[in-house]
């Protein structure tokens, strides 16, 4: 199949052409729900009359398929994967319209289970807890699935998982932890509730004349992820003294650090400003940061960390005793409903064996306090906050700003923009510039800005945008290309029908053109994923040997029929999609959960 | 006596009005569905934390009660508290309403007062290669869409020309710098007018429109009118003939103003983007993005009270600039 860009934006158009056409008959009352009077067996063009012999069930009705329209850059790219697949829908015999929706109206109407649209094609937010399957795994689980207002991704439904996940939940070996993981993602996977596309390309852009340029991990470098940059050292060009670098419009929304709005804004705190114990680096592994060392015990309730020489950016030494009050007092906070993300355990006691060994302690192995909490909070200062009154007033207090980060902060101007400065107590990291960063609402904006010589580092970036700037600049310009850690994908409402069956998410996997996004969206930067997971290949638990291959990287139309027609699915004589005679087409009722006995 | 009383009653009504709106906003945000604390599920936050959310924000409370609690804190200057950045609202629009009324404010009274003139010249001259002209240049202007104008701006006079910068306010080490001083001191800086030509100079051509053809066709009415033909016979110089044509031909540009004036900050969203302006404009899309309902409420509110006080301003000029609009009419007196 055509795979240029050319070939994309006409396919664009004919979604709209597909909206009217969709509502004409609509309005005609030909909305394709009852059963048609034509069909026969078998995937291919030879089709047949079938309602009197009952060869063909009901006619596939046209697809609603929903998007997240307030993404920004990977809006983009939904809107490009359901043109993808709008350009064979004919040769599929369907038909589809599109739904924008914002994130929140998605979100609740997949956790209310309204049945308005048949796929949501959007992806899963980068959050660095997520760097733990945890998180994802527990969104899938059967007790979120259904109306019962949690958010289940695609309405996936199936208890032998779900007792997988409960499981890894609480096992304190890591080695005995991947395996059930491994176990609960190769059923995950067979079941294909995710489609995935490609990955998630970050594109940052440094101005060489200004800054050095830097080594970047397979994450490259983004405004969630600072890591490739301190890593490096922050170094400019002789002649800038400054790094001048811009924020997306949802940053600096709080200047609380433990409250920050979302967690977006806490890799910026996170990996500049509040170091933690360790941390993800530009790689996605974990790398001691505060801490020298860390040891697990065999039965996972009790982690050990010995601390590094560190100091706070007001001078006082990082002790065991700060290292207590911060994850105690997180947790605290996140249990009265107070801190929305640190989602510590609700148990957890910290002991301070000396001033540089602090031991973690829960009553049940907690495995995701290395790999997800504990990287993604910094260790705060406890004599400043108290005196600032957290204690007493946990939302509401002055910040004193303080961590033990690379960076200082110097100057914290709400919704504008914030200036570090380099702090030379942080044990893992040492930079030598200043930065300044400014909010931008658009990404047209940031590369204007940039080309203009108004920044230094562009992060944040379209691709496309990317591409613009290497066109312009030249060499002056280092394009900083990387993947988020979890790829781009199409998620088929389990619930009711197609997305219920298989054959279906497997024939949509089919259809996708991954090469052809890959080239319209990325340029070619990024990777197809053609394994079923929700992981993309630069998450520390991707594990190929768990996952099933459900696409190619090309598009594969014959395929999809074949997968469709080896089900029972049929076409009738105008090549129109029906579904198996005598198919149910509901998982479960419109309004109800999910009963575990029955998946 | 009688004018003050006028001014009494269209006082009232003013105030009636913005009332009215206040309540009709807090309708609409509450009837639609879903609200701020449905964002939060997708992070796993679990019902109870959500419920208790919903508690401290007062969204768990019946409707009048949210109601009354919202008309009481208007009246006592509380605007509530932004669900997004955990800030008072008021300290959060407030930079943000004078940083786009410091663009819109004297960019549309530039572009009426000297579109105004323009306009009144293209009428002097009816027929002549002047007018034919300017009605294409300044249709043409506003046939362009704002946002788009914009970026052509930039592409000459920053990316090609390099005189002014893209984007912002100031430069960020500039408004870093000057962060302790008064908020005032930085339109006084020259780094200030640079980063402010281009915005300006687009809301200016966008708008030119309006003023220029309206007193252009003014102008063409008025001439025509037999107190002209008197002036004229009483041989008056043109330029004070032109001054009488502008007084009498100006009453529907002033009326238009304020409108315009109004129109100009929804226009503004596109360009406060376009020049990463931090504006109300661009607070408004965040704000709608994160459902933060408070800020989008209070930025509605100011919007349309701007549009009524722009209405009551006309209203109060009217009678100034015409004597034939009499206040009597209006009561019966």
């Amino acid at each position: 199949m055509p795979t240029d860009g050319k070939r994309e934006s006409v396919d664009r158009r004919r979604v709209l052409q597909a909206i009217g056409a969709a509502s004409a008959a609509g309005l005609a009352g030909c909305s394709g729900s009852g059963r048609q009077e034509t069909t026969t067996e078998g995937g291919g063009q030879e089709t047949g009359t079938a309602a009197d012999d009952g060869e063909l069930g009901e006619r596939v009705p046209t697809l609603t398929f929903q998007y997240w329209s307030d993404q920004g850059p990977p809006t983009v790219l939904f809107e490009e994967t359901i043109s993808n697949i709008q350009s064979v829908a004919s040769d599929l015999g369907i038909q589809i319209e599109t739904q924008p929706m914002t994130t929140a109206q998605g979100i609740t109407a997949v956790g209310d289970d309204v049945r308005d649209f048949h796929v949501a094609v959007n992806s899963h937010g980068p959050d660095p807890g997520r760097l733990d399957p945890n998180n994802l795994l527990q969104s899938y689980s059967i007790d979120r699935a259904g109306a019962n207002g949690e958010y289940n991704p695609s309405n996936y439904a199936n208890a032998e998982f779900s007792e997988l996940v409960d499981q890894q939940a609480t096992i304190g070996v890591p080695e005995e932890r991947r395996q059930v993981v491994g176990e609960a993602m190769s059923i995950y996977s067979e079941d294909m509730p995710f489609v995935p596309t490609i990955e998630r390309p970050t594109t940052a852009a440094l101005n060489t004349d200004m800054v050095q340029p830097i080594e970047a991990g397979g994450a490259g470098l983004s405004a969630v992820n600072w890591s490739a940059l301190v890593e490096s050292g922050a170094q400019t060009q002789s002649g800038t003294d400054t790094i001048l670098a811009n924020l997306p419009g949802e940053f600096l929304t709080s200047s609380f650090y433990p409250t920050v709005g979302d967690t977006d804004s806490l890799g910026l705190y996170t990996q500049l400003t509040h170091s933690p114990l360790m941390l993800y680096n530009s790689d996605y592994e974990r790398v001691p940061v505060l801490a020298e060392d860390w040891e697990v015990s065999d039965d996972g309730t009790e982690v050990t960390f010995n601390l590094r020489d560190a100091t706070f950016h007001n001078g006082d030494p990082v002790t065991a005793g700060d290292v207590k009050w911060t994850y105690e007092f997180l947790s605290e906070q996140y249990h009265a409903g107070n801190y929305q993300w640190t989602a510590l355990p609700e148990e957890l006691t910290v002991e301070a064996v000396d001033d540089s060994t602090a031991r973690f302690v829960t009553p049940d192995p907690a495995p995701t306090l290395v790999t997800a909490q504990l990287p993604t909070f910094g260790v705060l200062p406890r004599d400043p906050y108290v005196e600032a009154g957290i204690e007493e007033n946990p939302t509401d207090f002055e910040d004193p700003m303080i961590g033990a980060g690379p960076y200082r902060i110097s100057t914290y101007n709400n919704q504008e923009n914030i200036a570090l400065e380099p702090h030379d107590g942080n044990p893992q990291f040492q930079v030598e510039t200043p930065i300044v960063m400014q909010i931008y609402d658009s990404v047209s904006a940031v590369r204007r800005a940039f080309e203009n010589g108004e920044l230094s580092i562009a992060v944040t970036l379209t691709p496309d945008a990317g591409r613009q700037i290497a066109d312009s600049m030249g060499d002056t310009a280092q394009i900083v290309n990387g993947a988020a850690f979890l790829p781009f994908g199409m998620m088929p409402q389990m619930s009711f029908a197609p997305g219920m069956f298989r054959e279906f998410r497997q024939a949509l996997s089919y259809a996708v053109d991954r090469q052809g996004l890959n080239e319209t969206y990325a340029f070619g930067e990024s990777e197809e994923v053609t394994y079923c997971t929700f992981n993309s290949q630069q998450h520390p638990w991707y594990d190929e040997q768990y996952l099933t291959e459900v696409g190619e990287e090309t598009r594969n139309v014959e395929a999809a029929r074949q997968a469709l027609s080896d089900a029972g699915w049929g076409w009738d004589d105008q090549g129109r999609l029906h579904y198996p005679p005598g198919a149910e087409l509901e998982a479960w009722p419109e309004g109800e959960t999910p009963n575990p006995e029955n998946f | 006596m009688s004018r003050l009383r006028y001014f009494a009653r269209r006082t009232a009504v003013t105030a009636v009005l913005i009332f009215l709106v206040a309540s009709a906003l807090f309708l609409f945000f509450r009837l639609m569905p879903g609200d701020y604390t449905s964002l939060l599920i997708q992070q796993g936050m679990d019902p109870q934390q959500i419920e208790a959310l919903r508690r401290k924000w007062g969204l768990a409370a019946p409707l009048h009660v949210q109601y009354v609690r919202y008309i009481v804190n208007l009246l006592t200057a509380d605007v509530g508290q932004s669900f997004r950045y955990g800030e008072p609202v008021w300290d959060l629009v407030a930079p943000r309403i004078l940083n786009s009324f410091v663009l819109v404010a004297p960019a549309i009274t530039a572009t009426y007062i000297i579109g105004g003139l323009f306009g009144a010249i293209m009428g002097r001259r009816r027929g002549g290669y002047l007018e034919k002209s300017g009605i294409i240049t300044v249709s043409a202007f506003h046939s362009i869409p704002d946002f788009f104008l914009g970026i052509i701006l930039i592409a000459v006079f920053s990316s090609t020309l390099g005189i002014f910068p893209t984007s912002g306010m100031l430069s960020t080490p500039t408004s870093i710098m000057i962060q302790d001083q008064p908020y005032w001191r930085r339109f006084l800086l020259p780094e200030f007018w640079k980063h402010y030509a281009l915005p300006f100079a687009t809301v200016m051509l966008y708008f030119m429109q309006y003023p220029a053809l309206i007193m252009r066709n003014s102008v063409v009415e008025v001439s025509d009118q037999e107190f002209l033909h008197y002036h004229r016979l009483k041989g008056l110089p043109e330029s004070t003939l032109l001054r009488k044509i502008i007084r009498h031909a100006s009453l529907p540009v002033v009326t238009l103003y304020p409108i315009s004036l109004a129109a100009s900050i929804s226009g503004l969203v596109l360009i406060e983007i376009v020049f990463n302006w931090p504006g109300i404009g661009s607070l408004l899309v965040s704000s709608v993005l994160a459902r933060d309902f408070p800020v989008i409420q209070f930025v509605f509110l100011v919007a349309a009270v701007w549009v009524i006080l722009g209405n009551f301003l006309v209203d109060l000029l009217y009678g100034v600039l015409d004597p034939r609009v009499s206040v009597s009419g209006s009561d019966g007196e």
